[in-house]
């Protein structure tokens, strides 16, 4: 479909020679660098991962040996086992860090999922109101949004943090969940508002002659049809929440309620840490994230392309 | 002319504000206040270490910016970062676009890995590039070396432009999948039969690509180029866990500086300051973009 | 049970207006076609009426009720869209079904009701797919079978047919037809399409420009059209037309142009001004290869066979008519003919106005 490349379809003649080349037997130069490319990439995008998948899996001896051993030669699950019960050298790696990973994991995953389901139900709305009506102020309220994201984090963590403890909201998930919210809004609108647009606005009118109200209308018809942008918009909100590390850093300081990035940069700043423990608990903070990301990743493009919706 | 007498419904306008109100409310409670105390602290001297010195300014701490070492070099350590960061993401992330628009075998696994990076918060790719890049026992050296590609190994976030590249391409590769997803949603839009009428036309495969392929790429490249031009002024993440924004200030980019002045200098100030110098800049800049590539193509907000 | 009817309707978007003043009947169980021109408000109207636009100035009753201000979901509508509007992520079965469920009419009888309508629409072995599972004509079906399983008042229809290719839509002008007999329903049909007007509907209102140019039976329209504008649009191919003046030539009433002169014995009528245009059908038009009195000379521009007959076009001196004679036909380009009019079919319109001076008298 694209074009870096001849095309094989168009049969070049050259001058008339002697001998022509069977099409057989042309070299196909675009399959070529496709594929050398594709490897590239793949290879660029993978092996990072893989080391630290790799390290995992590895003692710490094993790991830091050079030459590294690029496969585990004597794989073990220490480092994984160690955040379910530590041992007493674990114990010492990393402040508490290890010991607070698993907890952190379970916190990630419901602010995450939290803030992807808060986001879809305000967006939602908001997206609603850009893609169908016309008013006034719209242009003008879609660059507002957008301008919220446009402050750096650390300019309002402050005040942000004076207000979250004027609630009463240290170290829970509400005020992470609500300033990760306000974080992916402006894109979850976006991403929402183009894809609605390609909605065909006769299905709504359909659902309005089949007797629907405007509720009716959105849940029976309307959103099914813009599943793939809500699924877009969920993950996106998901990863964000996911993702962040100053409010985080901020805003919680138990196991309560810190996030896995948050637990992660205490290994970083532990200079007994050992790779192992650290590669585990990357490839912890990971897996979560990444299984979405996969299970949904047709939807993603998909609504991410104010896609075709064919009814 | 006798009429119904049922409620005429609220107009569009209405229903509009009304739909908007919730996430507005939202938005203006957690955001709006922050960011106007934010901006009415930068107007301050105000630091934590000094409480009693706290005093409205005005601008002054922005003009001090002008003669500020630190928020100087900074600058330029940040503007470097955004042109290698972006460029980089820019131009890797069109070529995977392009690959995995077209249909091969494996595409189903390429979209998945380029999906990968994705999933890693940056703090976690800091420290899994600390890991590999790490001076006596990281992976890079152990590659390089098996190679023959180096006789020792390296400290590679040692020197001042090692650190700052290494930084950058890190940075890079956990940006990367953001805008390949834009770039291939917007590649796959295209309609394959304006290429067919190209080829029709004789256009070779690189008239094919300027013709065809870029017109329909402006927008989504517009909202590529604005986005990551933010999130690279803005990173932090990445940065922190891998150099701390060393050695010496090699790798203290703005956002870095700010963070720095707020936490350990305590110098609530100055640092709102910078934070809004950071705003400023990502603003004009994302004004400069529309402002280039409105003309070229039609847009609508 | 519903006639609807609208008075004075005025419909404006911004700038223009689509629809002016319009006022329309259409009676109980009548099938009554809207047609006309892309933009000349068909479309708008039907909408009204069904309540997804609101009428700027006017007001439409149903059986005497208003319904102005009444939103789509509460009319007593069903509606055929263009597009047919299928919900993608529905099945056949619960596109068809989906209306009376929100009537929260109760599951047995909405699934008799269903497949009724299914069996009567041939497509009951597609009730389980969904939409893009299906052809364009099943597609067509389907939303036609989510209009009339619904017992509803008047049933709308946006152009169902300009979908669908040529022998489809034959083939469907038939079947929406027998529909209308069945369900003994009330019946708006919208369309650009003249021939499906004429073959499908007890009435045509004739729509240009958001005004209703004349509303009547098909051979009302065709026999005796109210002004140019109807006589040019339905019909086809289209009445050819001559602008000339009424004169009188030894004492016989004629029309004359620069082309050609024609007696014309029926009309004696003096309107105040003399330039007409006179309007031939290329049915009434005969050609003969030999000098026959009273017809003129020209010379074949074109011929079309359509089958059963031809479609030759004729150029005298400078005006191309359009006749439709019998196969065979054998002349060649540029050979001469002659052209003769039957008198008794000729149409008179103003020049100024283009309203009907004259029609054949039946």
């Amino acid at each position: 479909m694209t074009a870096t490349l001849s095309p094989s379809s168009a049969t070049r003649t050259a001058a008339p020679t002697v001998v022509t080349v069977p099409l057989r037997y042309r070299i196909p130069w675009k399959k070529i660098v496709l594929y050398v490319l594709a490897i590239a990439f793949a290879l660029y995008l993978v092996l990072p991962f893989y080391w630290i998948v790799a390290m995992s899996f590895m003692h710490e001896v094993d790991a830091i040996s050079v030459p590294p051993h690029w496969i585990p030669t004597k794989p073990t699950l220490e480092n994984y086992l160690g955040f379910i019960r530590p041992t007493e050298a674990q114990e010492l790696v990393g402040g508490r860090a290890v010991e607070e990973t698993p907890y952190s994991l379970r916190n990630s995953l419901i602010v995450a999922t939290s803030t992807a389901v808060l986001n879809l139900a305000l967006a939602t709305f908001a997206a609603y109101s850009f893609s169908r009506l016309k008013f006034r102020g719209s242009q003008v309220l879609l660059v507002l949004y957008l301008l919220t994201r446009m402050v750096p984090g650390i300019a309002i963590i402050i005040p942000f943090y004076l207000l979250m403890r004027s609630f009463g909201l240290l170290d829970t998930y509400l005020a992470l969940i609500l300033s990760y919210t306000t974080f992916a809004l402006p894109i979850t609108i976006w991403i929402l508002k183009d894809f609605f647009r390609s909605v065909p606005r006769e299905l709504e009118e359909a659902a309005r002659v089949d007797r629907c109200g405007w509720f009716r209308t959105m849940w029976s018809v309307f959103l099914p049809v813009a599943a793939p942008g809500l699924v877009a918009a969920a993950v996106f909100a998901f990863m964000t929440a996911w993702n962040e590390f100053m409010f985080a850093l901020f805003l919680t300081s138990t196991k309560a309620a810190k996030t896995i990035p948050v637990v992660a940069a205490n290994f970083a700043t532990d200079f007994n840490t050992q790779f192992t423990v650290m590669a585990a608990a990357g490839v912890l903070a990971v897996v979560p994230p990444l299984l979405l990301a996969l299970i949904f990743q047709r939807k993603l493009v998909q609504g991410m392309a104010a896609g075709s919706v064919k009814g | 002319m006798s009429v119904l007498t049922e409620r005429r419904p609220l107009g569009d306008n209405a229903r509009a504000w009304a739909l908007n109100a919730p996430a507005m409310i939202v938005i203006a409670l957690l955001v709006a206040y922050p960011i106007g105390y934010s901006f009415w602290v930068s107007l301050q001297r105000n630091n934590l270490k000094r409480p009693r010195a706290k005093k409205f300014i005005g601008f002054d701490n922005y003009k001090a910016l002008l003669s500020d070492q630190a928020f100087l070099s900074a600058l330029k350590v940040s503007a470097l970062f955004v042109l290698v960061v972006l460029g980089l993401t820019v131009v890797l992330a069109l070529i995977l676009a392009l690959v995995l628009n077209e249909r091969f075998r494996g595409r189903g696994l390429l979209l998945s890995l380029a999906l990968l990076p994705w999933a890693m918060p940056g703090v976690v790719n800091g420290l899994m590039w600390r890991t590999i890049f790490d001076a006596k026992t990281g992976a890079l050296n152990g590659l390089l070396s098996q190679l023959g590609l180096i006789d020792n190994y390296h400290a590679w976030l040692t020197s001042g432009t090692g650190a700052f590249g290494f930084t950058a391409l890190a940075q890079v590769w956990n940006t990367l999948p953001f805008s390949v997803i834009i770039l291939l949603a917007g590649l796959s839009t295209i309609p394959s039969e304006l290429y067919d009428a190209a080829t029709v036309d004789r256009a070779g495969a690189w008239q094919r690509f300027v013709q065809v392929t870029l017109p329909w790429l402006l927008h989504p490249l517009l909202i590529v180029l604005i986005l990551e031009t933010m999130n690279a002024f803005r990173a932090f993440d990445t940065i922190y866990v891998l150099t701390g924004g060393g050695p010496g200030d090699a790798t203290t980019t703005i956002a870095l500086l700010d963070v720095q002045t707020v936490l350990t200098f305590t110098d609530f100030g100055l640092g709102s300051a910078y934070a809004w110098v950071i705003t400023a800049i990502t603003l004009l800049i994302s004004v400069g973009y529309i402002g280039l590539l409105y003309r070229k193509g039609n847009f609508e907000v | 049970m519903a006639e609807v009817r609208l008075e004075g309707v005025t419909k404006s978007f911004g700038g223009k207006t689509a629809v002016r003043e319009l006022d329309l009947t259409v009676e109980d169980q009548e099938f009554l076609t809207l047609v006309g021109p892309s933009g000349c408000g068909k479309s708008t109207t039907l909408r009204m009426i069904c309540g997804l636009e609101r009428a700027t100035e006017g007001n439409i009753f149903f059986d005497g009720k208003p319904v102005s201000w009444l939103p789509a979901n509460k009319r007593d509508v069903a509606m055929v869209f263009q597009s047919y509007a299928l919900y993608p992520h529905k099945t056949v079965r619960q596109n068809i079904g989906f209306a009376l469920k929100m009537m929260r009419v109760p599951k047995a009888t909405i699934a008799e009701q269903v497949l009724q309508a299914a069996r009567t629409l041939d497509i009951e072995d597609l009730l389980d797919r969904k939409p893009r599972e299906l052809s364009g004509g099943q597609r067509q079906r389907v939303a036609l079978g989510r209009a009339i399983v619904r017992d509803a008042g008047a049933y709308l229809l946006d152009e169902p047919l300009s979908n669908l290719d040529a022998q489809l839509r034959v083939l469907m002008r038939a079947e929406i037809k027998r529909l209308h007999v069945d369900v003994a329903r009330t019946f708006i049909y919208v369309t650009h399409d003249q021939v499906e007007a004429m073959t499908m509907s007890d009435r045509i209102a004739v729509m240009r420009d958001g005004v209703v140019q004349q509303c009547a039976t098909p051979e009302e329209i065709y026999e005796r059209p109210a002004n140019r504008f109807v006589a040019s649009f339905m019909g086809s191919p289209p009445m050819n037309f001559v602008t000339g003046e009424l004169v009188d030539v030894d004492g016989v009433r004629s029309f004359r142009s620069s082309a050609l002169t024609q007696e014309i014995s029926l009309y004696d009528a003096q309107p105040d001004d003399p330039a007409v245009v006179l309007g031939i059908r290329p049915e009434d038009v005969s050609l003969s290869p030999s000098p026959t009195p009273g017809y003129r000379p020209g010379k074949v521009f074109v011929s079309e066979p359509l089958g059963p007959d031809v479609l030759v076009t004729v150029r005298i001196d400078g005006e191309l008519i359009k006749a439709r004679v019998p196969t065979p036909f054998h002349l060649g380009h540029d050979s001469t003919v002659y052209v003769g009019f039957n008198s008794d079919r000729l149409h008179l319109f103003t020049a100024s106005t283009g309203t009907a001076l004259h029609a054949p008298t039946p």
